[in-house]
């Protein structure tokens, strides 16, 4: 008893150890464009997926009797030149841009994800082999490379997400190269590799999860921009066929009525510009939040 | 130099891509010229008319030696010789292009200086907030807004079609716009960079005025980075100008690349998309020369 006593007491206040989690979440959460961002795309989100329960008019449901009308209480976005509903088309359409940003972007990290970090794990032949295929793939700007895969593919929703993918992955590959090559010179691989772990365990357990914050961040950056670049293709005329309520396609039909109706025009372009607009105030939001610096090389 | 021979595989890959993608179409070509009435032989004769009964790779050989003779094979759709219309269309896209890349060196690097200098005021946000819009514009859609407000609305600019300078404008802006955001972000971040530097303090310490801080101390190692920026737009222009030049009816490269790719016109889009993807390559590695010789402590890695 009196010994405690003694000793003068030491009160030390331990804060809860904050999870990487967290901790990018407060962030992340500190940025108010980030947090814009992302209210932007949960709401098209959202809109996206109730598309079909919304009691709205049926996105192909013609009524020539009220042609391209200005916004009104009934159709608060107005109608197209078929008498469509646009509110109705936008927010279908918001289903396929989203599911086009997603696919193409997830077939972007598939491809260059694997080759990269294929490359950047195990040097060599592989390596060498690999980075000079996607220089070679570098060398095409992304719309063009797109441009000819959509060519070969022959039009279609499918052909552009794959093209869109395919286009992004070089880059992709790079980030995951770049990142890999950098945690595989930590100390802790090096720590893993003397106590005698098995390759394919220092990838998993160690090289991969500290690689994935770059490849995250560039993903999310590129998702917007995956919907431009489709919706740029769908009003060429590449990506499905009218009157699928795709936004670019919306577009490619709107621009011949631009004079009499240009909210026809205004309102799919307002939503492409939203939806890319809030996945790029995220992914920068992203990116500061887990102080990624994009190394390309 | 040593950078310049670098190319030369790629060079090379990007021709075999280029030449491997036309003879992944699916579809016989020989059967399309034949049409359903075309027998065995046809087909036959067809084939060995095109060289399509070679090995791939002397068929590649040989047309690889045409395309460094300017052979690039007749259009299918108007039997015209590629090269020709490759050319003069191109011209018209050299054109639109330098017109945006003046539009995004003046605006887009000014805007940057700006922002970087007056960083976290109103200006900086106001510059950013543009930017990011900019980043996230589709291109078609800000062309056909701007032609909808400046030529049907205010009638001060032709609609579409080229001739006159007063065509050049809203395709040049409306390719500009991305490249400007780009453009003034990097020249931020890289401002930002340089504006936080010793010497930058040492030389406000010993008195220099604002401005000669700016331009010379700061300007030219600020800017190296966004001259690598620079050529990747130039790239990315010529084949943004697909988009642009579809929507304002501008007889450049971009739209010839966009009706071959509707016409499914093979020999036209093989081109295209080879000159483009050359001029592209080469633009780099002019763009890594010039970062060079402006900043000198590249010269010596």
């Amino acid at each position: 008893m009196n010994d405690t006593q003694a000793i003068p007491q030491v009160r030390l206040t331990v804060r809860a150890p904050v999870s990487f989690r967290r901790l990018l979440a407060s962030r992340f959460l500190r940025n108010r464009a980030g947090v814009a961002g992302l209210v932007i795309v949960s709401l098209f989100a959202l809109l996206g997926v109730l598309a079909p329960v919304l009691r709205l008019d049926l996105p192909d449901a013609q009524d020539l009797e009220h042609v391209t009308e200005p916004p009104s209480r009934e159709h608060w976005l107005g109608t197209d030149n078929l008498g469509r509903d646009l509110l109705s088309r936008v927010v279908h359409g918001a289903r396929i841009s989203l599911m086009i940003g997603v696919l193409a972007t997830s077939v972007g990290l598939g491809i260059g994800a694997t080759a990269g970090g294929l490359a950047g794990f195990h040097g060599g032949k592989i390596d060498e082999t690999v980075m000079r295929v996607v220089e070679i793939f570098m060398a095409f700007p992304g719309l063009l490379l797109a441009l000819l895969v959509v060519s070969i593919l022959g039009p279609g929703l499918y052909s552009v997400m794959l093209a869109v993918g395919i286009s992004t992955s070089p880059a992709f590959a790079r980030v995951m190269r770049a990142s890999i090559l950098q945690v595989k010179s930590e100390e802790f691989v090096e720590a893993a590799q003397a106590i005698g772990a098995p390759g394919l365990t220092i990838l998993r357990r160690h090289i991969l999860p500290n690689a994935m914050g770059p490849i995250i961040v560039h993903g999310s950056l590129l998702l917007g921009a995956s919907i431009v670049t489709a919706s740029s293709l769908s009003f060429l005329g590449l990506g499905p066929k009218p009157p699928t309520p795709e936004w670019g396609v919306m577009l490619n039909e709107a621009r011949n009525y631009l004079y009499i109706a240009p909210h026809t025009t205004i309102f799919p372009g307002l939503a492409i510009l939203l939806a890319a607009l809030g996945f790029n105030m995220a992914g920068d939001a992203l990116r500061d939040a887990l102080d990624v610096r994009l190394k390309m090389d | 130099m040593r950078r310049v021979i670098g190319i030369v595989p790629v060079l090379i890959g990007v021709t075999i891509v280029v030449f491997l993608s036309v003879r992944l179409v699916p579809g016989d070509p020989a059967v399309a010229i034949a049409g359903i009435a075309g027998t065995e032989e046809d087909l036959a004769r067809i084939r060995h008319r095109l060289g399509l009964d070679r090995p791939v790779y002397l068929q590649y050989a040989i047309w690889l030696a045409n395309v460094v003779r300017g052979d690039l094979g007749r259009s299918v759709v108007n039997d015209y010789p590629v090269l020709p219309q490759l050319v003069s269309r191109g011209q018209m896209t050299l054109k639109l292009s330098l017109m945006a890349m003046l539009i995004t060196a003046v605006v887009g690097v000014s805007l940057g200086i700006v922002a970087a200098y007056r960083s976290h005021t109103f200006w900086d946000y106001l510059a950013m907030a543009f930017a990011m819009t900019g980043i996230s514009m589709p291109v078609f859609w800000i062309g056909l807004l701007l032609m909808y407000a400046f030529a049907v609305r205010l009638g001060w600019l032709p609609v579409a079609g080229a001739g006159t300078p007063a065509h050049l404008v809203l395709p040049g802006l409306t390719l500009a716009l991305y490249s400007t955001a780009l453009v003034s972000r990097m020249t931020r971040a890289s401002m930002l960079d340089v504006l936080s530097k010793e010497y930058v303090r040492t030389a406000r310490a010993k008195g220099c005025s604002e401005p000669r801080v700016l331009i010379v101390h700061s300007f030219r190692s600020g800017l190296v980075p966004v001259i690598t920026v620079f050529g990747l737009q130039f790239g990315y222009m010529l084949a943004g100008a697909v988009v642009t030049e579809t929507v304002f009816a501008w007889p450049g490269l971009g739209r010839l690349l966009a009706d071959a790719i509707f016409l499914r016109d093979f020999p036209i889009i093989q081109g295209g998309v080879l000159v483009i993807a050359l001029s592209f390559v080469l633009v780099n590695l002019a763009t890594d020369v010039i970062v060079a010789a402006a900043d000198p402590r590249l010269r010596y890695e």
